[in-house]
């Protein structure tokens, strides 16, 4: 055994240690064995990382694309199941182009859970994403945001009753928050005649502390400020925000480095709920990325829900 | 974690002026300000390291986590895009993206406009806002010459005090935006190296406060 496992390079190490990590907690291989249609990546092109793909058509003149991406193939490998959830773990070579126009073969690990996505099964995605990280180096943090919390106080905040002026000034709201521009962020809210309150609130949302307790604190204020108008998306936020609670507070129990972030980006049409990026200290960008994807299962047609992440093999050191 | 933070500034007179609001933050490097092909400087007193590098270079430098902060116009953001965090606008490189052109220059839009520039994407983008077809003809200095031998229609570039403009019998026909130099941070690093990082944006914030 020793033998084999002193001939396996990093990378290769660590796929096998992150996958019987995912056996352990009953997660299922799947492997691609198959190249899907490229119309499934096409009606989903939002989705995936780049939507430049690598096409070619088989032997029965069909057009397919030479995996972009895991997700969508085991979601449609999926039953769609109401009651019960499926544990998908997978490990495979994907093809995307880089920002020079090359494509490039990409090592990914991860998982998928697709059925009936409760707290607990949320909780355990969240808790092998900090463990992933944790087995990649000592020194990271997994970063959460939370899309009904984010959605209802840049929606407070962003006036207008015309949804085109809406959609530009969340769209502004969400580039500011994303890049941490305080500086944006008042111009934003200043060409969207926000009060001094709204823009108060979002600048509050760039600064949130890392220590979760206090971040937590002062988003539950910013959320009791907001009025009620009649509808549910306070009650909606206030939900999610308890929700948020018990998942932090569990993970940082359980002694998970994590940090409540809403510069972390999720695109609402397939994302809700919590999002989440993994950091390791001396590497420059995110090396796992994953969320709760309801709204993509609902533009495929499936009625089940389904969360995930993706461990980014190429952008270990 | 390391108490070391790696900071990337622009060669040249911006650079001079961003590392002097650096050194009253009370982040100062003796060696700096000395004339001479040094790149690197330490102070481990207050552990940081100065990276001297071409402009346009800095959001590399802090995109791939060379460095974990820098300082850039405004004018590289807006054309590179790179995923970086933007922490703070210092208020100083104060200029503007301007189009310009012969002074008597009239659109012709019976055909695609020639738009002379080092900054091909924000000048597409522009253009594109308004529904103007243009021929993007990518040069890397001196554009100020291209309007006057006919090589192009417009001119997109950089304005400050207008005077190249002036001498060469441009002017300014629109601003695309206005431009200033930003803090920029590594996404990954401002994680891991926040305290440090925020104590520094604000020192710095205190000083373009104090210049309103």
């Amino acid at each position: 055994m020793n033998r084999i496992l002193n001939a396996l390079d990093k990378t290769e190490r660590i796929i096998f240690e992150l996958r019987s990590l995912y056996l352990e907690y009953g997660y299922q291989r799947y492997k691609m064995d198959i190249f899907e249609d490229y119309d499934l990546y096409g009606r989903n092109s939002g989705f995936l990382v780049s939507d430049r793909l690598i096409t070619f058509t088989d032997g029965n003149g069909k057009l397919k694309a030479l995996k972009p991406d895991v997700t969508l193939s085991v979601i449609l490998n999926s039953r769609d199941l109401q009651d019960g959830v499926e544990k998908f773990c997978y490990n495979e070579s994907v093809y995307r182009m880089d920002a020079d126009g090359v494509f490039r073969e990409i090592d990914q690990t991860g998982i998928e859970c697709i059925g009936r996505v409760d707290e607990a099964c949320l909780e355990e995605v969240l808790t092998l994403a900090a463990k992933s990280l944790q087995q990649l180096s000592p020194d990271y943090v997994l970063s959460l945001s939370e899309l009904t919390i984010l959605s209802f106080l840049i929606g407070r905040a962003s006036g207008s009753t015309d949804a085109s002026v809406k959609t530009e000034t969340e769209k502004a709201y969400l580039t500011a928050l994303q890049r941490r521009s305080r500086d944006g962020m008042k111009a934003a809210a200043q060409a969207a005649n926000a009060g001094e309150k709204d823009e108060n609130m979002l600048i509050a949302l760039i600064d949130l502390p890392q220590d979760n307790e206090k971040a937590l604190g002062i988003l539950k204020v910013l959320l009791e400020q907001q009025e009620e108008n009649g509808t549910e998306d306070k009650a909606e936020a206030l939900k999610a925000f308890r929700r948020l609670e018990q998942t932090l507070s569990a993970l940082e129990k359980a002694g998970y480095a994590t940090e409540l972030d809403f510069s972390i980006p999720g695109d609402t049409r397939y994302y809700n709920g919590i999002v989440f990026k993994g950091f390791l200290e001396g590497v420059p960008e995110s090396v796992l990325s994953g969320g709760q994807y309801d709204g993509l299962m609902r533009s495929m047609g499936m009625k089940a829900n389904a969360a995930g992440f993706a461990v980014y093999l190429d952008r270990l050191p | 974690m390391s108490e070391w933070i790696s900071v990337a500034l622009p060669k040249g007179r911006l650079g001079d002026k961003v590392y002097r609001m650096f050194a009253r933050a009370g982040y100062p490097n003796d060696e700096i300000e000395k004339e001479g092909r040094q790149l690197v400087f330490e102070s481990p007193e207050c552990g940081v390291r100065y990276f001297l590098v071409k402009p346009s270079d800095v959001p590399m430098y802090v995109e791939r986590g060379a460095a974990d902060i820098g300082v850039c116009g405004s004018d590289i953001l807006m054309e590179y895009e790179p995923d970086v965090y933007e922490l703070l606008d210092l208020k100083t490189g104060i200029c503007r993206m301007a189009v310009a052109a012969k002074e008597n220059f009239a659109d012709d839009c019976s055909r695609a406009l020639k738009v002379a520039t080092k900054f091909p994407k924000t000048a597409r983008d522009y253009y594109g806002k308004k529904g103007r077809k243009i021929d993007v003809i990518r040069l890397s200095g001196s554009i100020e010459l291209a309007p006057v031998l006919g090589l192009s229609d417009v001119i997109v570039d950089i304005v400050e005090t207008g005077t190249t403009l002036r001498e060469n019998h441009l002017k300014v026909f629109d601003t695309v935006a206005p431009i200033s130099a930003r803090l920029i941070a590594n996404r990954a690093a401002f994680r891991f190296k926040r305290t440090k990082i925020e104590e520094l944006t604000e020192q710095l914030r205190r000083q373009t406060e104090e210049r309103k």
